[in-house]
């Protein structure tokens, strides 16, 4: 009894454990990359409203043309496919900058707010936002899972075997940490 | 709805006389045991007495008196329930009446934008569909309330459930029924979805930690649904989420949302159940912790003129009613700015 026992014991621990241990990796590892890939699609939807969005206020927002020419070129460098992962959050930032200005730049524009093609694009837009975040908050739970796996004893021995590195979570960019300046808004 | 100090002047102006001389009635139909009771004790002594002073020992006063020790006990359980079975049949006409004459307008008074039918209930197959109520034979629904609170249609009632259980006890199979009464609430979603996500008390994480908890996790128990965890810990420690999208769950719950639940809960002391299905926000309230519902009922051993008994109706209408401004349904501003039908 006691020599099977000894032999189920090694036969976990050799056979089971790395199998396990392998596969909860593999998992982890691959819940990043569609997080990742769910975050994409959701930047993707907030990239192709742009067009709409703009179409939509320009009439009205006759002083405005240097902000919502910089959101129709984000737009458009955003949908080339020519640019890295680097350029990619860096353009993701610069949008998410040129949308707020938008938004408090609307404002101004009474007739603009009135408008039901606007407040529906609104209404789209902070549906949009909502669920980019939502889609960050789901990426850095998934890194911080595959992290705290790679990290973690005794995955940590598997993990450095299979070369299996630390990655980021999602950062707001440093401009966006800042409070904003809400008289500055007003005085603009 | 009407704030408490409203309620209490409204109860003083209006409902106080009525109850107190309610609550006068019922005590004439207090069954008044206890005289029953001292009585057939005071016999039973007697007997005692008599046998000792005719100079009977212990061991000839319990063979010889054997039918007085067996009569005098099956004679005080049966008077008893005698006196319960008609104290029953005499205060439920006082109950109802209460309940017809000072509950009913005084729920209509505090939520006049809802109707309130006592007797009516919410469409079954919801509660059915939400996957909330954990298990049933058969369900039975009252004191029906519908309507719109803002932009949120909503409706809520009490929920019978009933469901058997089969142990087995030495060889023996042993069936036991089991009623529980709850609240079932059903409300317009302020943003759209399209899968499910379920909100249920978490009662392993609270005593046994996060990452027992995370071990325990029974992920298959659900169909197409998975547990995920959040980022807000004091949420995290009170409920557990199962979904079919982690990131329309993370879409519906955001950390606002999760800080108003969390608050919610510890606001109103019960737990809640809450799906998010079919454009819908479903929330089941069943007994907590040795409390039960008694929605819009009063029971016959209460004191019908205390004010407490009331205000327990008043904040169980507060704690369904409140769930629409405690988790902010009325902010519509994501999607579809329509309201959607509860």
């Amino acid at each position: 009894m006691g020599t099977w026992l000894a032999v189920l014991v090694v036969a976990l621990v050799v056979v089971v454990m790395p199998i396990w241990m392998y596969n909860s990796l593999i998992t982890n590892r691959n819940q990043v990359q569609n997080a990742f890939g769910s975050m994409d699609a959701m930047l993707k939807q907030r990239y192709d409203l742009i067009p709409n969005l703009v179409s939509a206020v320009q009439t009205y927002m006759q002083h405005e043309r240097s902000l919502l020419n910089e959101l129709t070129e984000l737009r458009t460098r955003a949908a080339s496919g020519s640019v890295s992962a680097e350029e990619h959050a860096e353009l993701d930032n610069r949008t998410t900058r040129a949308l707020s200005a938008l938004r408090v730049a609307v404002e101004n524009y009474p007739d603009l707010k009135a408008s039901q093609n606007f407040l529906q694009l609104q209404a789209a837009l902070n549906e949009i936002e909502e669920k980019v975040g939502a889609a960050r908050r789901n990426y850095n739970r998934s890194v911080t899972d595959y992290n705290n796996a790679i990290e973690t004893f005794p995955r940590s021995m598997m993990a450095a075997s299979m070369r299996l590195q630390r990655k980021p979570v999602f950062e707001v960019a440093e401009a966006e940490r800042q409070a904003p300046d809400v008289k500055a808004l007003f005085r603009a | 709805m009407k704030t408490l100090e409203e309620f209490k002047a409204y109860y003083d102006a209006t409902m106080r006389p009525r109850l107190e001389a309610m609550q006068a009635e019922r005590l004439r139909a207090l069954p008044h045991i206890w005289r029953h009771i001292r009585w057939l004790l005071a016999a039973w002594a007697l007997t005692f007495v008599v046998a000792l002073a005719r100079g009977m020992t212990l061991q000839q006063i319990y063979e010889d008196l054997l039918p007085v020790h067996v009569l005098i006990p099956f004679a005080l359980v049966g008077v008893v329930l005698w006196r319960l079975f008609r104290f029953v049949i005499r205060v439920n006409p006082i109950l109802q009446r209460c309940k017809d004459e000072v509950i009913v307008p005084m729920v209509r008074w505090l939520a006049p934008e809802l109707t309130y039918d006592p007797k009516g209930s919410l469409d079954l197959e919801l509660a059915k569909r939400s996957n909330l109520i954990p298990r049933y034979d058969s369900m039975k629904g009252e004191d029906y309330f519908r309507g719109r609170l803002g932009q949120t249609e909503l409706e809520f009632c009490e929920l019978k459930v009933t469901y058997e259980t089969v142990k087995r006890e030495g060889g023996e199979r042993k069936v036991e029924r089991h009623e529980v009464n709850g609240l079932f609430l059903v409300a317009s979603a302020n943003k759209a979805f399209m899968g499910e996500t379920h909100i249920y008390p978490d009662y392993a994480e609270a005593i046994i930690g996060d990452s027992a908890a995370r071990m325990l996790s029974t992920n298959h128990l659900k169909s197409g649904l998975h547990l995920i965890h959040l980022e807000d810990p004091a949420f995290e420690n009170l409920f557990k989420v199962y979904c079919t999208d982690d990131v329309e769950a993370h879409y519906l719950l955001t950390p606002s949302l999760m800080a108003r639940l969390t608050a919610y809960r510890e606001k109103v002391g019960w737990d809640v159940h809450l799906s998010f299905k079919d454009s819908r926000l479903y929330a089941y309230f069943p007994p907590t912790a040795g409390k039960a519902f008694m929605l819009f009922d009063v029971g016959g051993f209460n004191n019908l003129a205390d004010f407490d008994v009331m205000k327990r109706i008043y904040d169980e209408l507060a704690m369904a009613l409140g769930i629409v401004e405690e988790l902010n349904l009325n902010t519509r501003i994501w999607g579809d700015l329509q309201p959607a039908q509860a």
